[in-house]
């Protein structure tokens, strides 16, 4: 089970999996499937989709790994049975491709060692995409994957301290239509949330630690201002 | 601090010192497992949310649910209004 916005709407939403956390060929075929579950707000939640995966699956992580900036949901097999990790035979992580309404969409296998226990997902290297760390159990080793393609958007601060950046309009630029705000944000432990306020009213919130949004702004000068959130030691904003 | 096992949900309040009072437990339906945190209903209260497993002794099947404890703010969380997700499991899930 995982918890993220996976519509964009500000709402954090859950995905819940029926998996084989087994040896490969065990359980059902039929499991494997991921319930998609909407959050309406107020403590209602309803079923959104069901995806059946393509591969065993016995963990389910959240992170954007292709850029798009919708959550997509990378699963694999870490233990089977609280005891030994399982050697897949299709190999790596599989993922499936969030496609920003609370439903899947392509699917497909990520590199990694096979026997993996552990995974985390973030931008290492600065380039706004997400990469990610393996821990392999059978050879005791620490893999890194670098994100090569995928989508770039606004890179984000260095990770020394809480901060914000907007990449997308200038300060002062003017505009005659629409206007597209690019941000980021970075903290020692990793922003969870961005938001964006303009004129001093809250208008946009993205859980992650980037975004790309519109806003339709009457004529005349406007503040635009991102704040970027860690859970662990406050909020920091630009404008 | 949240624990959770067979077949409880213990709740602990943490000082900023390494020490921690339990305040509150929960006696769950069915071992659970996948224990998380997050404010789903946006009220400003962290919830949890963890995985619920139903066992049927009259097939030997077990099934899982989603299950969302409401939190109330001051560190201990709804007993008798949580969110169940039920996914439309037939199948066993294999131990």
């Amino acid at each position: 089970m995982t918890v993220a916005d996976f519509n964009n709407d500000g709402r954090l939403d859950v995905a819940l999996l029926a998996g084989r956390p087994c040896h490969p060929g065990c359980g059902s075929a039929t499991l494997d499937t991921v319930w998609m579950y909407k959050n309406n707000g107020g403590g209602n939640l309803t079923l959104a989709s069901q995806t059946k995966f393509a591969q065993h699956a016995g963990t389910i992580i959240a992170a954007d790994i292709n850029g798009d900036l919708n959550q997509d949901l990378i699963y694999y097999n870490p233990f089977a049975m609280g005891i030994y990790p399982q050697l897949r035979p299709s190999g790596g992580f599989q993922y499936a491709v969030g496609l920003g309404n609370n439903t899947l969409g392509t699917q497909g296998t990520m590199p990694d060692n096979g026997w993996d226990v552990a995974a985390v997902f973030r931008d290492v290297d600065g380039d706004s995409r997400a990469d990610y760390a393996v821990i392999d159990w059978g050879s005791n080793q620490l893999g890194i994957g670098i994100q090569t393609g995928g989508y770039k958007n606004c890179p984000p601060p260095n990770s020394a301290n809480l901060a914000a950046r907007i990449c997308g309009i200038k300060d002062g630029a003017t505009v005659t239509s629409s206007v597209l705000v690019r941000a980021s944000g970075n903290s020692p432990a990793g922003v969870n949330q961005l938001q964006v306020w303009i004129d001093g009213k809250k208008r946009y919130v993205k859980w992650g630690d980037q975004l790309a949004k519109k806003f339709t702004l009457s004529s005349g000068k406007h503040r635009i201002t991102v704040t970027a959130n860690d859970k662990y030691i406050g909020w920091q904003k630009q404008s | 601090m949240a624990d959770i096992g067979c077949c409880s949900l213990n709740i602990y309040l943490g000082d900023g010192a390494w020490n921690f009072t339990q305040v509150q437990t929960i006696q769950l339906a069915g071992p659970s497992s996948d224990l998380q945190s997050a404010d789903v209903n946006g009220d400003g209260n962290p919830d949890l949310v963890y995985v619920r497993t139903n066992y049927d002794s009259a097939t030997d099947q077990y099934s899982g649910v989603g299950t969302i404890r409401w939190g109330r703010g001051d560190g201990t969380f709804a007993t008798s209004n949580a969110t169940y997700l039920k996914p439309n499991i037939t199948n066993p899930l294999d131990r």
